[in-house]
């Protein structure tokens, strides 16, 4: 196998390795983890607040 | 193939996956004005962008470059198991088009807390798109890199042919 290959696959093998490792660790990563460090429902929930409290449809623009 | 034939699918091939990744350095582009903006519409408007360009751009280049890499490595006597640098290749079109599938969810996140009114800055900005488009554009170039060079190494397939 030549050596560039080695590399490659080294290099691989080390990203792999630091990818489980994050996830045994219960590092947070992956759909959803992005928003501010906070989970994207909450966020949205936050964002959306100030129309999910007009419910009885008082509000006219 | 026919000579012919095989200059129609590398056409195909080269067009779709530098168009891949021209259109990952663009989104690149879209994801630090993203970071460094002050101007809350811009952000705004660059993850709904994003999302978009993810979709109906990135998604299918990449299943392009994927397809027509298999074609050409099928077709021509380079074979898909016969030497290294073939192998790495798809591996790696592999990895970027199921990271690049997994992220629309996050993207598709972020363009929906962008199109929600009252969603402040601090909230909004992230890192991550720039980490993973970043990491895309390394990916994409140093594949491109490989296809130019074509560095020496046949496998155990390529030596019985």
């Amino acid at each position: 196998m030549p050596r560039w290959v080695k590399v490659f696959l080294i290099v691989g093998l080390v990203l792999l390795l630091i990818l489980v490792i994050s996830l045994v660790l219960g590092v947070k990563h992956g759909p959803g983890m992005h928003s501010g460090h906070r989970p994207l429902v909450a966020a949205v929930a936050t964002a959306a607040q100030p129309f999910s409290a007009d419910t009885t449809g008082t509000h006219k623009s | 193939m026919s000579p012919r034939l095989r200059k129609l699918a590398l056409t195909a091939h080269v067009t779709s996956s530098v168009g891949w990744l021209g259109a990952v350095a663009g989104s690149l582009g879209l994801a630090v004005a993203a970071v460094v903006s002050e101007d809350i519409e811009t952000v705004r408007a660059v993850y709904v962008t994003l999302e978009l360009t993810s979709a109906y751009v990135l998604v299918p280049l990449a299943f392009a470059s994927l397809l027509t890499g298999l074609i050409q490595a099928l077709g021509t006597s380079w074979g898909l198991f016969r030497h290294y640098w073939v192998i790495v290749k798809l591996v790696m079109n592999l990895f970027a088009a199921v990271v690049l599938l997994l992220y629309l969810q996050t993207l598709s996140d972020l363009a929906g807390l962008a199109s929600a009114p009252g969603t402040d800055l601090d909230t909004l900005r992230t890192p991550s798109p720039v980490l993973h488009a970043s990491a895309a554009l390394l990916l994409l170039l140093i594949a491109t890199t490989l296809s130019i060079f074509k560095p020496r190494g046949t496998t155990r397939f390529g030596r019985q042919v």
